[in-house]
């Protein structure tokens, strides 16, 4: 027997359906899982082939296990002082201080998680000459969601 | 006109007046439901040089689905540069460059949602500023896959009024072309938050407005660092009334299927 809750629209198509797994997010949580932040990189510098990175934020999330997870990043003001003007557009899980595909690099940040935390992370790729990013002078909120669903199994549980 | 139906806002709202992205349930709208979740291991090391593409997972929904794909391996530059597509029957991997000197194994988990990313879920009216009330002692918790309805983790549950729910408020097909940009209307007075997929031709990686034999492939990295490989980049704007996607590097061409959900990304605008 199954019992639960199932709503369909007036068509008939099912909208609801509690047997199902859904994408929750505790309202309670501190520290918060889902919230909006200020994040400043900074202009880490790679030398030639080289890899640089930072973590511009570390949420921890208490779940004991990898939490599927989100983040929308927003550009919230013109860049002073060099790097690309995108200035009222968003990304959803990554943001790329750098016209993307314009070869010779990736300076991006993006988010990721394990069994204790969220994080956002900076990171500059050099596949030539050396650079430095321009996160510094580029403020991003960062809109995150940390869900209830795991994104991987973890055996111990 | 008598409305009808079951509302349930989230802990510290008001039924009577709680946004819909304060709702935990509401049938006016769908939530977005996880139809499958399976953890898959991806071999690239073949023996043969060449670009791979194969099937990964059956889910024979009959529609194509939205999905996640979450590698394992985060937080570090993943090779073979490569990305998950799935059409009405299976999920692919596809790889984007030649991967002999570039084997290695993608272990991950694969998440399906039960959305048809072909139909169309018109909008449904949104109102009002979210509200903050003290908590109650009262709720409603309905359980998912989990057992024990005093379980103290949410995983366990599909409804819990202490957890906020996402909801899909607009959902459907948009093209773009040489001259017009994907553009949707959707009268949310925020800034939405959102999924957006890249409709292309199962068998070559070149978006286009005329696909026929159509896998969807999610557009925006996920854990680690993956170059999810043809889908294009698009740069998202918003205001309190549309949202219109473009490409970052040239102008967009082809067709995204997108989810607007009911949540906003940083207030109104």
């Amino acid at each position: 027997m199954t019992v639960g809750l199932v709503i369909r629209d007036d068509s008939g198509k099912e909208q609801f359906n509690s047997s199902r797994n859904h994408l929750l997010v505790d309202l309670n949580a501190d520290p918060k899982h889902f919230d909006t932040v200020r994040i400043l990189g900074s202009n880490q510098s790679v030398g030639a082939g080289a890899t640089a990175k930072e973590k511009l934020l570390t949420i921890p999330h208490k779940l004991g296990y990898t939490p599927v997870a989100t983040a929308y990043f927003y550009q919230l003001s013109d860049v002073a002082g060099g790097g690309i003007s995108q200035f009222g557009t968003y990304y959803r899980n990554f943001y790329s201080y750098l016209p993307l595909g314009s070869g010779g690099g990736d300076d991006v940040v993006n988010i990721t998680a394990d069994d204790t935390n969220l994080y956002v992370v900076h990171t500059t790729v050099s596949y030539g000459p050396p650079f430095s990013s321009t996160a510094a002078s580029t403020p991003l909120a960062v809109k995150y969601y940390i869900f209830s669903r795991p994104a991987y199994n973890n055996p111990t549980l | 006109m008598t409305r009808t139906g079951i509302v349930i806002a989230q802990q510290g709202a008001d039924v009577s007046r709680a946004p819909d992205y304060q709702k935990v349930l509401d049938s006016k709208f769908p939530l977005l439901e996880i139809s499958d979740e399976v953890d898959i291991s991806v071999n690239f090391n073949t023996g043969t040089n060449g670009y791979m593409f194969k099937v990964i997972h059956e889910h024979n929904l009959g529609f194509i689905p939205a999905f996640e794909w979450f590698d394992k391996r985060a937080d570090a530059e993943l090779t073979p540069s490569y990305e998950i597509c799935a059409d009405t029957k299976y999920v692919y991997v596809r790889t984007l460059e030649f991967f002999t000197d570039q084997a290695g194994t993608a272990v991950g988990r694969l998440i399906i949602f039960n959305h048809n990313l072909q139909a169309t879920i018109t909008p449904t009216p949104s109102s009002s500023e979210s509200q903050s009330q003290s908590k109650s002692r009262y709720g409603l918790k309905n359980l998912g896959d989990g057992t024990n309805i005093a379980s103290k983790s949410y995983r366990d549950f599909s409804i819990n009024t202490e957890a906020k729910a996402m909801a899909i408020h607009q959902a459907g097909v948009v093209k773009g072309i040489s001259s017009v940009e994907p553009t949707i209307q959707h009268n949310l007075g925020y800034m939405p938050t959102y999924m957006v997929f890249d409709l292309q031709d199962k068998d070559s990686i070149t978006p286009s407005t005329t696909a026929k034999n159509i896998a969807a492939v999610p557009i925006g990295f996920q854990y680690g660092f993956v170059t999810n490989g043809s889908a294009p980049p698009l740069a998202t704007y918003a205001d309190k009334n549309n949202i219109r996607f473009t490409g970052v590097q040239s102008v967009y061409i082809g067709q995204l299927a997108y989810i607007i959900l009911k949540d906003p990304v940083v207030g109104t605008v």
